[in-house]
């Protein structure tokens, strides 16, 4: 058979595609020495919003009930507009715009950044933190107030901001403009801040972690018993979770993956351990979790529609809880699991007591107690 | 038997195979774009572009429905290049139409090769961060270093498809076997439960493994998501195992262990491709529209350095502005960290060349082919005139 040029032509590119990527290879690279790197996140790339689609990549918008306020003369109200809850048009070149996500948003000092940023004004330190914001409290709301001038030095531009968190979600007022529209401005936006109410509805509800149409969270777990050690527990390189420990659990090193460990002591038996994990991104979901769990313990999965009635939802300073409580593992030696996901700052954070039946049951309340401490840096 | 073969030939220079693979190119691109719904752009042109068959699932059974891309455009190319070989007649008033067709020609073989050549990588660098190399955004490696001696690391990277087929692998550089014991291409990573222990099909004696597990799970193709493998492999060396560990691309730091009286650090990561320079980032800058949240420009202010001193100069990374350095393209292609982290996308793709030429050719040949028939209409004009 006589290969036609044609044929050969065609196939040639193919086969040297072919042979590609499937030798060993081998190389000499200067030293390296090993940076912390992120590990990889199951979502691609983008992490907190990067892609170039979004300017903060905040989407979520909190629902349900908020605050109301008082709108000054000479300021109009535009209404609520795309992830805006409402417009203010202080004059014809300055703006507030009113703002409302879930969660602390990366906390006070991300915030802070992230507008002085828009302003080409350098971030601050966490020293920094308490002499750049006006605390004041308002109807019962406390609310931080930031003035910040930046821009560039031909078009000076200002900043009056000012986040209130309620209920479980934080809300943000920026009047931005020039600088000296803005300084105008400055009187009459703190009167308009001194005229926020929560509305009645956010005081009852207590927590904007779910839409209106969600049963509210259960009665607050029992208080902090009096013998939690005073001592904060700070893990995680940037944000982290904080949160205070029982005195007679043992803190012991935080091994690989952990962001730490504690064992609990059992007089009776074999001791029981509290991990305390954090993943990027959602890890694949809180079923997928609550599976993973189940899975451990040699319980059958459940169903999307079926995790409800397994889980308890808190809200603990900000932070939504995903609590569970399941008992399985081998019949001859049964184990029973607490664990609570909790996400947060682009990441989740997995709380998991084990152990005997008995000593998870003796230590349940202590647990609850030890959620009610977790707290956003 | 010629009769066939004159059947054969007919049909290869028919202005109707042109047609109808015309029609099929349109189906094919049409259920593509569909199916990126649920595959993603990736997955998408792997399936329906780079193949010769389209697979669907019917059950567990893959069955060929429809050619794909490299049949429908090599079956093109086939048409277009017999139909000018039969129908060949030299004709200074058709040169024009010849340009355009060889330029079509090359446009269908520079897709080719673009397919087949065309690597894609991407280089993450934080704020004051230098480095070396990119990396894959699929394909996989195990790397297993020798950091003995004081000077340089040595690297062996073992592909992706000897890990899947869970090979034994041996090599020359190692002092010992890696013997694959599972492979699963997109895993999550939970702790070992303390009550539990054999549950992991794989007995884990050394490293990371030993407190936590990796539990398969299935590929994802989505946009917004990644597959994060993991394998489980054993180190054989000339007096027995070393150990069994647990690599995966979503543990942190690679793993460390002595073998052979060497050091060696073991991990599972994204393939990486040196380069004989290094870049740093010094700013990153994300401007936007004054008083508004809307991004107007991307910017990475890179410094581009070679180890022997010849190039060490600075350069500006933009939207449409791509850096182009010894054979590789670096574009700007996203950022994190509160815009401290810039993302480069790396390509690779000595062919990309090719469309500009065949798109000029194009162009010349369609020009020349109406300039030709202006002279030819104007002169008649005036001829009847």
């Amino acid at each position: 058979m006589r290969l036609h040029p044609l044929g050969l032509l065609l196939t040639l590119p193919l086969l040297l595609g072919a042979c590609r990527d499937s030798k060993v290879a081998v190389y000499r690279i200067p030293k390296e020495i090993d940076t912390p790197v992120p590990a990889a996140s199951p979502h691609a790339g983008m992490a907190g919003g990067g892609d170039m689609s979004g300017g903060d990549g905040a989407v979520a918008r909190a629902d349900g009930p908020g605050l109301s306020w008082t709108v000054p003369a000479g300021w109009q109200s535009k209404g609520p507009s795309g992830v805006r809850k409402d417009t203010l048009v202080v004059a014809p070149d300055a703006e507030l715009a009113v703002t409302a996500f879930p969660g602390d948003v990366g906390g006070e000092l991300a915030n802070i950044n992230r507008w002085r940023g828009q302003l080409q004004v350098a971030p601050i330190g966490e020293g920094e933190l308490d002499g750049s914001v006006t605390r004041l409290d308002v109807n019962g709301l406390k609310v931080g107030v930031v003035d910040i001038a930046g821009g560039s030095t031909d078009k000076p531009a200002r900043m009056l901001g000012a986040f209130v968190p309620v209920g479980g979600a934080t809300w943000f007022f920026k009047l931005i403009g020039p600088d000296t529209v803005v300084a105008g401005e400055k009187a009459k936006f703190l009167a308009f801040l001194q005229t926020l109410k929560a509305d009645a509805s956010t005081a009852a509800f207590g927590s904007a972690h779910g839409s209106a149409g969600e049963p509210p969270p259960p009665a607050a777990a029992p208080t902090a018993p009096a013998d939690m050690a005073n001592t904060e527990v700070i893990k995680a390189e940037g944000p982290g979770l904080r949160w205070t420990a029982p005195a007679h659990w043992e803190s012991r090193p935080a091994a690989a993956m952990r962001k730490a460990t504690y064992a609990v002591p059992n007089p009776a038996g074999a001791a029981g351990d509290l991990s305390i994990t954090a993943f990027p991104g959602d890890v694949g979901g809180e079923v997928a979790n609550l599976n993973r769990w189940r899975n451990q313990l040699q319980l059958p999965p459940l169903a999307p529609g079926e995790v409800e009635g397994t889980v308890t939802r808190l809200a603990v300073h900000g932070l939504n809880l995903t609590v569970a409580d399941y008992t399985g593992g081998p019949a001859g030696a049964p184990v029973r699991m607490l664990g609570a996901i909790v996400p947060f700052a682009g990441s989740t954070w997995f709380f998991k007591l084990t152990g005997p039946v008995d000593l998870v049951a003796k230590e349940k309340p202590a647990f609850e107690a030890f959620l009610q401490t977790l707290s956003a840096p | 038997m010629l009769n066939t073969l004159k059947d054969l030939r007919d049909l290869v220079v028919s202005l109707k195979l042109t047609v109808v693979l015309l029609v099929f190119s349109i189906i094919l691109v049409l259920v593509a774009t569909l199916d990126q719904v649920n595959l993603g752009v990736w997955a998408v042109q792997e399936k329906y572009f780079k193949t010769f068959v389209v697979f669907w699932k019917v059950g567990n059974v893959s069955v060929a429905v429809f050619p794909g891309g490299y049949t429908i455009g090599g079956l093109l190319l086939l048409n277009l290049l017999g139909a000018h070989i039969y129908r060949f007649k030299w004709e200074w008033r058709k040169l024009g139409i010849w340009f355009a067709h060889a330029g079509l020609i090359l446009l269908l073989i520079g897709e080719l090769l673009t397919g087949l050549m065309q690597d894609e990588y991407h280089m993450r660098l934080d704020q004051g961060q230098t480095k070396n190399y990119s990396e894959s955004y699929r394909n996989i490696e195990l790397a297993i270093t020798d950091t003995t001696d004081p000077k340089f690391d040595e690297v062996v990277a073992i592909p992706e498809k000897p890990l899947l087929r869970l090979e034994t692998i041996q090599h020359p550089k190692l002092p010992f076997r890696v013997a694959v014991k599972a492979y699963f291409p997109n895993s999550l990573l939970g702790m070992r439960a303390p009550a539990m222990g054999a549950e992991n099909p794989v007995a884990v004696t050394q490293g990371a493994g030993t407190q936590i597990v990796a539990t398969q799970r299935p590929l994802t193709y989505k946009e917004n998501e990644r597959n994060l493998p993991s394998a489980y492999v054993e180190l054989i060396g000339p007096e027995g195992s070393l150990g069994t560990w647990l690599v995966s691309v979503a543990l942190e730091d690679p793993q460390t262990f002595t073998a052979g009286g060497r050091t060696w650090k073991m991990a599972l990561r994204f393939a990486r491709h040196y380069k004989p320079f290094s870049l740093t980032l010094l700013k990153f800058s994300h401007d936007r529209y004054a008083g508004t949240d809307i991004p107007k420009n991307f910017s990475s202010r890179i410094r581009l350095t070679t180890p022997d001193g010849k190039d060490d100069r600075e350069v500006l990374i933009y939207m449409n502005n791509p850096l182009r350095y010894a054979g590789l393209t670096f574009y700007q292609a996203g950022f994190e960290n509160n815009d401290t982290t810039t993302v480069l996308q790396v390509v690779r793709n000595p062919s990309w060349l090719i469309p500009y030429i065949a798109c000029g050719v194009i162009t010349f040949g369609l020009l020349l082919q109406f300039g030709i028939h202006l002279v030819g209409f104007v002169s008649k004009r005036r001829g009847a005139a």
